[in-house]
């Protein structure tokens, strides 16, 4: 009864959003109990990191009329997360952050289910992602970002089998976009969009992406700085700071001490080495400032976290999940940040997508019958008009089917020229593939890295909707 | 949106029921640029480049090298690489194998190369580095030391150090250090 | 709201307004006075004295050698000596003056890089990208010379140790034309022995002008009838090492800004279409939910029911409103009043913990005294993140 009053006040506000007409909307905005009901029903959620961030965002996410949520962190819980990882209590220490994160949201709200991961992002099949609706990320590390975008911006266009012809309609993201000519446009239905947040202090930003819409991850990789690296000699011979006596007993002492054992950053005991000898080296060259957390800071990369960041950041981000997935209003385009270091500050930019990006750019169409051997594959990719393409090199999902260098690989590879294309691709209808080689312009050469889309022709499963590229 | 999740949710249980065949593995972003890399190499007749995990692993990588003139002449030094998936947005980590007596390269095989390091940005590919590894060896600097015994000697004394060197590869002691043969 | 405020402002306690309403929301802080002494800007010029070296730091320059035969000393001198050295070379082959137009600083640039003798000698290349550091004016920003020159900086028995120690950096300034230096500097490619004295060197002055002002701070406090000791040497020490960082932040009671906003800015929003029209006209409607609610008993849109008639009533009152703050004849867009009444007082939970983590950050700042506070009206615009900080 008590369960039933908390869902009745809960949805109240929500409603207001839900079930009247507006005029800032999205496209497509259908108000009404329906759409309130599907987004219990249907609409899944991804939150990859159960963290600072991935606390946060369950919690939102289950207070904003979401009930279906899946949670997936390979760490367990640590005492220094305490203090803002705010579902975690101190008896949690050493358990899944994921599982404890879910336990927790589900005890407090009810009717809500979060299935937790505890595992690497890597370990689950591709599948698995493709299950959700959309997929939140809160995290701090760009590799585990770039994994879930290539991820997700796989799902794209004619790559997976369907079957069922969607009625066609004017789609959400065509609405946005009616520039995009309708060869490259991506199949709604395969659409995966993601939300990403991120904190460093007091910074931070979201980002909405829509793969084949707005920019991937990687078409704006330049976002992030490369990480600051000291030049091995300055460490060696002339240490001038506390970072660099602590990279010096990182990555040159401990080799040099434990032949062969691998340093682990998660290790204390490990950690704890590392600072004795760091300590040393600084009373060496009369350095001040080597402290343990600041070891710790060093070798892990760690910046410090704010929990009202966090706060700011996830609640933007549930915010935008809740659009995307409702239409009630507009979404962000495309990318938010947040500084309260001086003052507060918050900017939206529009970043433009990278059209050849090879993650979620459309790929060059090409057609061709299951006899085309790779010889003449390649050849063709020398005369097809949008890609003049010369010396080709090709790989298909991590199958390198032909390298022209180095002689290694060229004569590994060599065998397969004479084989069929199809039969490399182990006879898949319609794949991606990736390919490397020269173009010419106007006499200057230059080499060039392509996405093309393979469709075979007469294949079963191939219907005309694949060859057009896409509704 | 909400609609299309519906849909997809229809057809979902429609393909399980079909022979959903799952896709394979996916390639990152920098496992295609790697790739790019590797087959526009064009290395030296002196360095040369191996897959020890197969044509299609080509994220650990070894490379040869066997310089035809300086003080290493006639040795033979293996390094390996490491490639991230996020390359090029970070350098490839490169260690040698071989242990050599060079005031660039320490005894653990760590290498003291700015493009590996601080100089390293995303228009650089393998090549640039290989490059930058056999001009190691045919221009050894005393100037950014690893191994400041080595350097101090190449500084002060560049004939003791061109014999130490040849002693280091032909297989025997420079001070209290081994090194085996490497010619 | 008004009434709170004015409470607050007497009893002297901050006091932050923190609300979420529909897609919308505001956060405003309301104090007094605040002053920041640790105020950590991202991007801030180091306190390096290139142009302007002192004794100590100029016979250190002068003792090296610039043309040292030795390779790896040459590689290994840190461009804060290049830098000095060559300021000062420049200026007595230019009558005492720095390099100012932009051909001057193209022209010293290329008068460092003459003297790398190799391409790999990263202390000459930091010493070419620093060189603006050289360029740089001598002497304190306005913004200092802005907190020196205000009246609280005139002190009695009654002011905070804020002001005497401003009072303090006053006279320094008087007497050195500079704040008392900071006494870090940057890392730089060097040999561990050059940087570590460089180091010391710029300690040792910082501490030199932290006695002064020590002086001066005790001085003062004799003066105005205050103990000479209390205020601690940890504080005096903080307060010079940011010196040239201090910041005040003020903040208008919220009744003088209802009654009287500060029209050009206001004037500014409302006639910007590109970005801060919708937080604006947010910032209005805000603000006429409440005369509605007091005027109806409900918040426009709050039922069903009454939707059309609401909007209108949400209309008329932003109108008189927008009259009262002196914009007759603005309106805002129908689609916006729309908007508000759809929201009819919903609080969901995104924006309340997106506005909460707002003013939680706020918290943090002003309690721990570090980092800025961000001042004016900041209006949360949740439908396209168009947020707005507000001067009114």
């Amino acid at each position: 009864m008590a369960d039933s009053m908390a869902q009745v006040s809960r949805s109240r506000d929500l409603d207001k959003l839900l079930l009247r007409h507006g005029h800032l909307v999205g496209p497509n905005f259908e108000p009404g109990p329906d759409l309130r009901d599907d987004l219990r029903e249907y609409a899944s959620v991804l939150v990859v990191g159960a963290g600072g961030l991935g606390c946060e965002l369950l919690k939102d996410l289950a207070l904003s009329g979401f009930r279906n949520l899946e949670v997936i962190d390979m760490d367990r819980i640590e005492v220094s997360n305490l203090n803002r990882q705010f579902l975690f209590r101190l008896g949690d220490v050493g358990k899944p952050k994921a599982e404890v994160a879910a336990k927790r949201v589900m005890e407090r709200v009810a009717g809500v289910n979060i299935v937790p991961h505890f595992c690497r992002i890597e370990d689950k099949e591709l599948d698995f992602y493709n299950d959700f609706s959309i997929i939140v990320l809160g995290l701090d590390s760009i590799e585990a970002r770039s994994y879930i975008n290539t991820v997700a911006c796989g799902f794209l266009g004619p790559l997976i089998p369907h079957r069922v012809r969607l009625k066609r309609h004017m789609t959400t993201w065509q609405a946005l976009r009616p520039k995009y000519n309708s060869d490259d446009n991506p199949r709604e239905e395969t659409i995966k969009p993601m939300v990403d947040g991120g904190t460093e202090g007091f910074k931070g930003h979201v980002r909405v992406i829509v793969p084949g819409v707005t920019p991937c991850f990687e078409c704006t990789i330049w976002l992030f700085p490369p990480q600051v690296k000291f030049p091995l000699c300055t460490l060696a011979e002339t240490p001038r700071t506390a970072a660099h006596c602590i990279e010096y007993a990182h990555l040159i002492k401990w080799d040099e001490v434990h032949s062969g054992k691998t340093f682990d950053p998660d290790n204390p005991e490990h950690m704890q080495w590392v600072y004795s000898e760091a300590v040393k080296r600084a009373e060496l060259f009369g350095i001040p400032g080597v402290t343990y957390s600041l070891t710790q800071g060093v070798v892990k990369n760690i910046i410090p976290a704010i929990a009202s960041t966090n706060a700011i950041i996830s609640a933007a981000c549930a915010l935008e999940t809740l659009k995307i997935a409702s239409a009630c209003s507009k979404t962000l385009s495309n990318y938010l940040t947040y500084n309260g270091v001086e003052g507060l500050h918050t900017k939206v930019t529009e970043f433009v997508k990278d059209k050849d990006c090879l993650v979620c750019g459309p790929g060059v169409l090409m057609e061709m019958a299951t006899l085309v051997t790779l010889r003449e594959f390649i050849s063709l990719l020398e005369d097809h008009p949008k890609l003049l393409l010369s010396r080709a090199s090709v790989t298909h999902r991590g199958k390198n089917l032909y390298m022209q260098a180095p002689p290694v690989l060229e004569e590994m590879t060599r065998s397969n020229l004479d084989l069929p294309l199809f039969d490399l691709m182990d006879k898949v209808p319609k794949d991606v593939v990736h390919v490397t080689g020269t173009t010419s312009k106007s006499d200057k050469k230059a080499s060039s890295l392509r996405k093309l889309r393979i469709v075979f022709k007469g294949v079963d499963g191939v219907t005309d909707m694949d060859t057009a590229g896409g509704a | 949106m909400i609609r299309l999740f519906k849909v997809k949710e229809k057809q979902r249980e429609l393909a399980e029921s079909a022979n959903g065949k799952a896709p394979i593995k996916k390639q990152s972003a920098g496992e295609l640029r790697l790739h790019k890399d590797i087959s526009e190499l064009n290395l030296p007749k002196t360095c040369s480049i191996s897959f020890p995990n197969g044509k299609d692993e080509l994220m650990n990588f070894e490379v040869t090298i066997r310089p035809d003139e300086g003080y290493y002449l006639g040795g033979l030094f293996l390094f390996t690489f490491q490639v991230s998936p996020i390359y090029p947005h970070e350098a490839p980590k490169v260690k040698c194998l071989t242990k050599v007596y060079h005031p660039n390269i320490d005894l653990e095989g760590n290498v003291c190369l700015n493009i590996l390091r601080e100089d390293w940005k995303p228009v650089l590919n393998i090549n640039t580095v290989v490059y930058g590894l056999y001009h190691l060896f045919t221009e050894p600097n005393h100037e950014d030391p690893l191994n400041p015994d080595a350097a101090a000697v190449l500084r002060d004394n560049p004939k003791m150090f061109e014999s130490n060197v040849r002693r280091a590869m032909a297989g025997g002691y420079v001070g209290q250090t081994y090194f085996s043969r490497c010619i | 709201m008004v009434k709170l405020d004015k409470i607050c402002r007497e009893a002297n306690i901050m006091l932050i307004f923190a609300r979420s309403y529909g897609l919308t929301g505001f956060v405003r802080i309301s104090v007094k006075e605040h002053a920041v002494i640790e105020s950590k800007p991202d991007h801030f010029l180091d306190d390096l004295r290139l142009n302007n070296p002192w004794p100590e730091l100029r016979s250190f320059a002068e003792a090296i050698d610039l043309n040292v035969p030795d390779p790896v000393v040459h590689k290994h001198t840190p461009y804060v000596v290049i830098l000095v050295k060559m300021a000062d070379e420049w200026a007595k082959n230019h009558g005492g003056s720095l390099p100012s137009t932009r051909e001057e600083k193209k022209e010293f640039k290329e008068l460092i890089r003459a003297r790398m003798r190799a391409l790999d000698e990263d202390n000459y290349k930091e010493a070419m990208e620093a060189s603006f550091k050289v360029f740089a004016p001598c002497g304190i920003s306005s913004n200092l010379q802005r907190i020196i020159n205000d009246s609280c900086a005139d002190v009695d028995s009654n002011s905070a140790d804020f002001w005497v120690m401003v009072a303090a950096l006053k006279e320094f300034i008087e007497g050195t034309g500079e704040a008392p230096l900071e006494g870090s500097i940057p890392d730089m490619t060097s040999s561990t022995e050059l940087y570590v004295t460089l180091q010391k060197i710029y300690q040792a002055k910082a501490e030199a002008d932290f006695l002064v002002i020590q002086r001066h701070v005790r001085n003062i406090l004799n003066r105005i009838g205050r103990d000479s000791d209390c205020i601690s040497k940890t504080m005096i020490k903080s307060f010079c090492k940011n010196a040239r960082k201090l910041t005040i932040c003020r903040y208008r009671l919220l009744e003088d800004e209802f009654n009287s906003p500060v029209q050009p800015e206001l004037q500014k929003y409302l006639t910007d279409e590109d970005y801060s029209s919708i937080a604006v006209g947010f910032y209005i409607l805000l603000r006429a939910v409440d005369r509605f609610a007091a005027n109806y008993n409900s918040f426009p849109g709050q039922f069903d029911g009454e939707m059309d008639e609401d909007i209108s009533r949400l209309k008329t009152t932003a109108v008189g409103l927008l009259g009262d703050s002196g914009c007759n004849g603005s309106t805002l867009t129908e689609d916006l009043i729309n908007e508000m009444c759809r929201y009819g007082a919903a609080e969901l939970h995104a924006v309340a913990a997106f506005i909460g983590g707002i003013a939680s950050q706020e918290v943090i700042k002003l309690i721990t005294k570090q980092f800025v506070p961000m001042s004016g009206t900041f209006i949360f615009n949740g439908v396209d993140h168009k947020s707005q900080l507000l001067s009114l």
